[in-house]
């Protein structure tokens, strides 16, 4: 068995477009990524525009169709280690649950999705008065 | 031009979006109607030649239900900058667009320039170009998602700023 290991990241950015992101980023390193529903298990068709987050709170995103396959059929066996990632978007913040934090994929997603999440385009209020 | 109707559903878009300000700013007024609305046409005749997709002056509006983020950083932007072209390019991010590139150039007093490179974030798609030589084209920047992967410069989406409602 593999443990997954939760990466919290606080957030201000909208459920959606911190699953988008997420998606976007971790399809970057893996080309043929497969994402689904966490919810429901339900595979997403990520068609362009790219509407496919709309009132999703977390999504599973596998390596590519053989990965899915695998955990569908073995789970969290050693042998599916690194080859899908869980992402949790609630108000406050963004869960990445994954195997190696380590591993140089998945740095390259918890530091695209930190420094994505540390806009301050998200977390500045603003307030535009007429002059 | 947008109905009666429609316009005044798109106040209230405009003012869920924190930008009553700007309404209040032009007293409403009916040169503010005629601005607004010739640019939200400008921008759909402008979308509709590059991207083959009919648009009206109003389609955005009628999208907020569901899309009200994605509409929300879109008419900051049109607050912001009367480019058509620089708006069909910030509705192409929203939908999905890749940055590509931008280049921006300043020179006090002589000239600005911003040039955005788009690719298709899917094998096959062709790269779009937007220019604008309006200084005005440079509060879109501020609304680009900003990481980093592997230590390299990522420009991603488009996102609106946290503004009161006034």
């Amino acid at each position: 068995m593999i443990g997954g290991m939760d990466i919290r990241i606080k957030s201000r950015a909208e459920s959606e477009d911190a699953l988008r992101e997420a998606f976007l980023l971790i399809s970057r390193i893996w080309p043929h990524a497969v994402v689904e529903d966490a919810d429901t298990g339900k595979v997403l068709s990520v068609l362009f525009p790219i509407e496919a987050f709309a009132g999703l709170t977390g999504i599973m995103v596998y390596r590519d169709a053989a990965a899915r396959e695998s955990w569908g059929r073995i789970g969290a066996d050693p042998s599916n280690s690194n080859t899908m990632i869980h992402v949790i978007a609630n108000e406050d913040s963004v869960t990445l649950v994954l195997d190696d934090p380590d591993d140089a994929d998945m740095r390259k997603v918890v530091q695209g999705m930190e420094t994505f999440l540390a806009n301050d385009i998200f977390h500045i209020l603003a307030e535009r008065q007429v002059a | 031009m947008m109905t009666e109707q429609q316009w005044g559903r798109a106040l209230e878009i405009l003012e869920e979006c924190g930008l009553g300000w700007w309404t209040k700013a032009t007293g409403n007024s009916a040169e503010f109607r005629q601005y607004l609305c010739s640019l939200m046409e400008a921008f759909a005749q402008e979308y509709t030649a590059r991207c083959g997709e009919a648009m009206t002056s109003f389609s955005v509006f009628e999208l907020y239900p569901r899309r009200q983020n994605q509409v929300r950083a879109f008419l900051q932007a049109v607050a912001s900058s009367s480019s058509p072209t620089m708006l069909v390019m910030v509705w192409r991010i929203l939908q999905g667009m890749n940055i590509k590139s931008v280049d921006m150039r300043y020179r006090m007093e002589e000239s600005f320039s911003l040039d955005v490179t788009l690719s298709s974030p899917y094998t096959g798609g062709s790269d779009e170009t937007y220019q604008s030589g309006d200084i005005d084209s440079a509060a879109l920047v501020r609304h680009l998602g900003i990481m980093k992967t592997n230590g390299k410069p990522i420009f991603d989406g488009f996102y609106p700023l946290h503004l009161r409602r006034s």
